[in-house]
């Protein structure tokens, strides 16, 4: 029946998992569905919150979405789900004549690089008037180049159109000057659903009226209804044309970018200007923006200019190429164009840094360049304009000031830690405050390592800490000790007791017996035999002083010995006088715990000998009942009973107390129903107490010989 | 009991599956040059493919998207010793700054080829070179301009690449050479570059501007780029001959504005390191520095097999990598 209802259960249980699991499916499906069923325009794409941004500097706004860098294969990927048969649509910019844009289908494990994705790219190239469809996978396969039979201008808006279904990709774009471009892909091991995105490289670009919505056949054979022969697989191995003419509109290309980037006449080289001292109105550069306000420096091939009090919100960003128009001042081979008006003329890559030390820059070899400098943080103070910070590098002790758009975590920068900066170092006093050699305008800082843990407060921490530890060591070995000393003050009553419960007994029974010899009477025989008895009192005495000396570490602790033990007691202190003792064992014979096999045996020991001594009784009945969860020890005599009010305070009953509540026994006195006395203990038994007791004498044993001795 | 079994073999079965995916995440290699998709490292991409796929392994190919990016370099590098890959291919794109993370991995037992550089420490059982021969490269850059100047006048040296051991031993070398086998050539002009097109242009145009030299050595791809640039926007400059190194763009070889570029085999390269990787994995030793040759690649001999075997990158179906 119990097998039944287990297998029950499982069937149960498996169908309840497959009814979750093709409900989760239907509903993936449906929302999938969903997702592709969806149109996506307008406000749809227009936050910057729907796009992750992969390399570039990328913008969206209701008008436009927009990449104002030059980075190689920037991507910025919509946050809208899988997408399977679907069509993106709208218009396209790019500003540089060596460039190329479009728009990713497809993708998935997007990562910042130039072919960093798995997904296909459908494009426009101006540095051939072309289109293109391929396919990156973290490695870029052409699959189709289509030339515009004359030469766009690459300044115009494209309108593009391309559509993904199943595993054919068709791509059509109207040139600004109308001519019509289009190629259409098919892939047996396709792509066959993912995200989309947009994409450029070599150039800043613009898309506007983007629309994303679901795609059929038909879509995909009016789009490619008209697709042009593409080149051959063969001319497909390079990005470059190969025929004739097309070289020549390809080097078209390129020269109308190397004509832009051009040093245009009038533009003075900046390392000339160093030479020139004085004010001097007029004055034109052009270089790479290496450092923004509010010191906006900038590099050409020569050298670095600074410019000071430029309106922090004029929207620059490093590496972008501008034109400077102002006053040159120059004074003690430190030049800074002043009152000046900045155009940007193009979008650039970032100028890397050097790696410079203090000691450099403080030489002023490489002031005013765009540097990388480690130091170790001395201190952070926040301002509200930014963040200063000072730091140590060798013997140098400089300082960095923050950038407008420095994104800095001050709370994770700790005095101590080795930081490395990015940016430009000046000497100008209203930077250094006329204390540091050199300033450093930053854009960027990375913590390289934490400080060390031996910094002051750690090791201040440590010291505490050990002291505390020492002192709770300490206070352990002294309570070990008070433990020990009161464990020896226990032995030395329990020793007490037991030369009580012994020798004292032994010396009283010898007394007496030495006593009846000297009032004998009757004559010599009987005198004679007190004496016989006092001396085999002092024989059993020395013999139960040797037991008590073994009990102290008796060998053999089963329960029927104590009864055996206190019988043979009985027998011996009343011998001659015809008592008769009877000892019961009931239940299992188990070992007991040292400690109560003692405990018994003494309180035993204690009863019997009352019994015999001074209740004149004729019988002793020694008992000891054994169940698992408990001992009971009982002596009884049929003799004239006793005052307990009398006796409570005698070492006897106190001594018999005192054992019983050692091993938490409860112990009673009370009139025996033949009328005598009835001694009972009843004491637990607890399975672990042994081990305890073992380990409490180990535990003695070692404190004792490691501390006291 | 059979609680128990049950649980026991649920856990096993968990250590297997976990165990499985350790194993596969440890078949692929990292692969970091110092930028991707340029005629410079795409053959080099396709010749570690082509030699893991033999291996089998798989290839995890990326780095930052324009060249002397090295702070995301090194974060990649960084990133792909954190993700326990079974070695790392990697390129660097500044000598000194890449020592201690190649060091670091090493330390941590990962097989580490550097390409293209000479990093500094030597050679052992985890990390070996395989680079391009610049001894070889900068002799046939000098032949070159002693030939198409006649062994007189004058060159400005651009584009030195102070950053990269390699690329200063290029330009020593180049030197060394023009001197033996060209003494009546002079070198006017020398500066060193960076990875921005627009100033190496700017400063090729201000060369051509002065007409001081006969012939422009560009010691890099972007320099030579420039170079080009800067003779493309110039009416009077045709006669400026261009020598550059490191392949980037060819119709300017094809049209005779760019005369001869001295082209790396990083087909080859790629091979070799990916075997050295491997060899490094299983505990086997390799050569420790190996040298590859690179050629000279003229208008006249541009469209050689030992060229077109280069560019066959663009024909390969990376999902299989």
């Amino acid at each position: 029946m119990s097998a039944m209802a287990s297998k029950t259960r499982r069937i149960l249980r498996i169908g309840g998992a497959l009814a979750v699991a093709i409900l989760s499916f239907v509903v993936y499906w449906h929302m999938a569905e969903r997702s592709v069923s969806r149109n996506l325009s307008g406000t749809d794409l227009a936050r910057e919150e729907q796009w992750n941004s992969l390399g570039g500097q990328w913008v969206a706004d209701s008008a436009e979405v927009r990449n104002s860098s030059e980075e190689r294969g920037a991507k910025f990927i919509a946050h809208a789900g899988e997408w399977k048969d679907f069509q993106i649509s709208g218009d396209l910019q790019i500003s540089e004549p060596f460039g190329e844009a479009g728009v990713i289908l497809r993708s998935s494990g997007e990562q910042e690089g130039v072919d960093a994705y798995h997904g296909y790219f459908a494009g426009i190239r101006t540095m051939d008037s072309s289109v293109e469809i391929g396919r990156a996978d973290f490695g870029w396969r052409p699959l189709s180049h289509v030339l515009f039979h004359a030469a766009a201008d690459p300044q115009g808006w494209f309108h593009f159109h391309v559509v993904a279904v199943g595993c054919k990709v068709a791509l059509q774009v109207r040139s600004p000057g109308g001519e019509v471009a289009s190629t259409l892909i098919g892939e047996d091991d396709c792509i066959q659903s993912g995200g989309f995105g947009l994409r450029s490289s070599y150039s800043s670009a613009k898309w506007k009226n983007l629309r994303v919505s679901t795609a059929n056949q038909a879509d995909l054979a009016a789009v490619g209804a008209n697709a042009m022969q593409a080149a051959g697989a063969g001319d497909l191995l390079l990005s470059e044309p190969t025929a004739q003419s097309d070289v020549q509109r390809y080097t078209a290309s390129l020269r109308e970018e190397a004509v832009k980037h051009q040093t245009q006449p009038g533009i003075t080289p900046i390392s000339s200007l160093r030479y020139f001292p004085g004010r001097h109105p007029n004055v034109t550069v052009q270089g790479n923006v290496i450092s923004l306000p509010p010191l906006l420096d900038i590099q050409d091939n020569t050298s670095t200019i600074i410019i000071p009090d430029v309106d922090p919100k004029i929207p620059l960003k490093l590496g972008d190429f501008v034109e400077a128009h102002g006053t040159l001042v120059s004074e003690r081979f430190r030049s800074r164009l002043e009152d000046a008006t900045i155009r940007l003329l193009w979008s650039d890559l970032p100028t890397p840094p050097l790696a410079v030390t203090a000691a450099q820059l403080t030489a002023g070899t490489y002031r005013g360049r765009f540097i990388e400098i480690e130091g170790t943080l001395i201190s952070i103070h926040h301002q509200t304009d930014g963040d200063e910070l000072v730091l140590k590098d060798g013997d140098q002790i400089f300082r960095a000031l923050g950038q407008v758009d420095l994104r800095l975590h001050a709370a994770s920068l700790k005095p101590g830690s080795r930081l490395r900066l990015r940016g430009n170092a000046t000497a100008l006093d209203q930077f250094t405050n006329g204390i540091y050699p050199f300033t450093v305008i930053t854009d960027q800082v990375t913590v390289i390592s934490a400080p060390p843990w031996w910094s002051p407060a750690h090791i201040l921490w440590l010291v505490l800490a050990s002291f505390v530890l020492l002192g709770c060591v300490q206070w352990v070995i002294h309570c070990v000790q008070a433990w020990h000393v009161r464990s020896l003050l226990r032995e030395r009553e329990e020793l007490a007791f037991e030369m009580h419960d012994t020798l004292a007994q032994s010396f009283t029974g010898i007394s007496y017996q030495l006593q009846a010899a000297t009032m004998e009477t009757r004559g010599v025989r009987e005198m004679q035999a007190h004496v016989q008895n006092a001396l085999r009192m002092v024989d059993l005495s020395h013999r139960e002083a040797s037991r008590t000396i073994a009990a102290l570490r008796p060998q053999n602790r089963q329960a029927s010995d104590i009864v055996a033990a206190l019988r043979e007691l009985a027998e011996r202190l009343s011998y001659g006088a015809g008592l008769i003792v009877e000892a019961h064992t009931d239940g299992k014979d188990v070992e007991l715990p040292l400690a109560l096999t003692d405990a018994l045996f003494r309180i035993g020991q204690e009863a019997v000998t009352n019994a015999v001594q001074h209740a004149g009784c004729t019988i002793v009945e020694i008992r000891l009942q054994l169940s698992r969860e408990q001992v009971t020890f009982t002596v009884q005599d049929d003799g004239k009973g006793f005052s307990l009010q009398g006796q409570t305070h005698g070492l006897g009953i106190a001594g018999m107390k005192s054992r019983a509540a050692k091993v938490n026994a409860r112990f009673t006195v009370a009139p025996a129903a033949s009328g005598g006395t009835c001694i009972t203990v009843a004491a637990p038994l607890l399975h672990s107490q042994g081990l305890l007791s073992e380990l409490r004498a180990l535990l003695t044993t070692v404190f004792t010989r490691r501390y006291l001795h | 009991m059979r609680a128990f079994g049950r649980h026991l073999a649920l856990g096993l079965l968990v250590v297997l599956v976990v165990s499985t995916g350790c194993r596969n995440e440890s078949a692929t290699v990292a692969v970091i040059p110092r930028t991707t998709a340029t005629l410079l490292w795409e053959p080099m991409h396709l010749g570690v493919v082509e030699a893991a796929r033999s291996r089998g392994y798989h290839i995890y190919w990326n780095a930052p998207a324009e060249d002397g990016d090295l702070e995301k370099q090194l974060s990649e590098f960084t990133s792909c010793v954190e993700r326990r890959y079974s070695g790392i291919i990697f390129a660097p794109d500044e000598t000194v700054a890449s020592r201690s993370v190649v060091l670091d991995a090493v330390g941590r037992g990962l097989p580490v080829v550097i390409v293209n550089d000479q990093l500094g420490p030597p050679a052992g059982r985890l990390l070996s070179y395989v680079r391009n021969d610049e001894a070889l490269g900068a002799r046939l850059a000098a032949e070159r301009v002693a030939e198409i100047l006649h062994a007189h006048g004058s060159i400005a040296i651009i584009a030195i690449d102070s950053r990269n051991e390699s690329g200063l031993f290029r330009e020593e070398e180049f030197e060394r050479v023009m001197a033996r086998i060209a003494p009546a050539i002079q070198i006017v002009h020398r500066q060193f570059g960076d990875p921005i097109v627009t100033r190496q242009q700017q400063i090729a145009q201000e060369i051509l501007e002065s007409h001081k030299a006969d012939a422009i050595v560009a010691m890099t791809a972007i320099g030579t780029r420039g170079a080009y640039y800067a003779k493309l926007a110039s009416k009077n400059a045709a006669s400026v001959r261009i020598v550059g190194f490191d392949q980037d763009l060819i119709s300017p070889i094809q049209s005779g504005d760019v005369d001869s570029v001295v082209v790396e085999d990083t087909r080859t390269i790629g091979q070799i390191a990916m075997a050295n990787l491997a060899a490094e994995a299983h505990g086997s030793s390799v050569k420790g520095v190996t040298l590859v040759p690179p050629l000279l690649m003229t208008r006249e001999n541009m469209n050689a097999p030992e060229f077109i075997r280069l560019w066959q990158f663009s024909a390969y179906a990376w999902q299989q990598q």
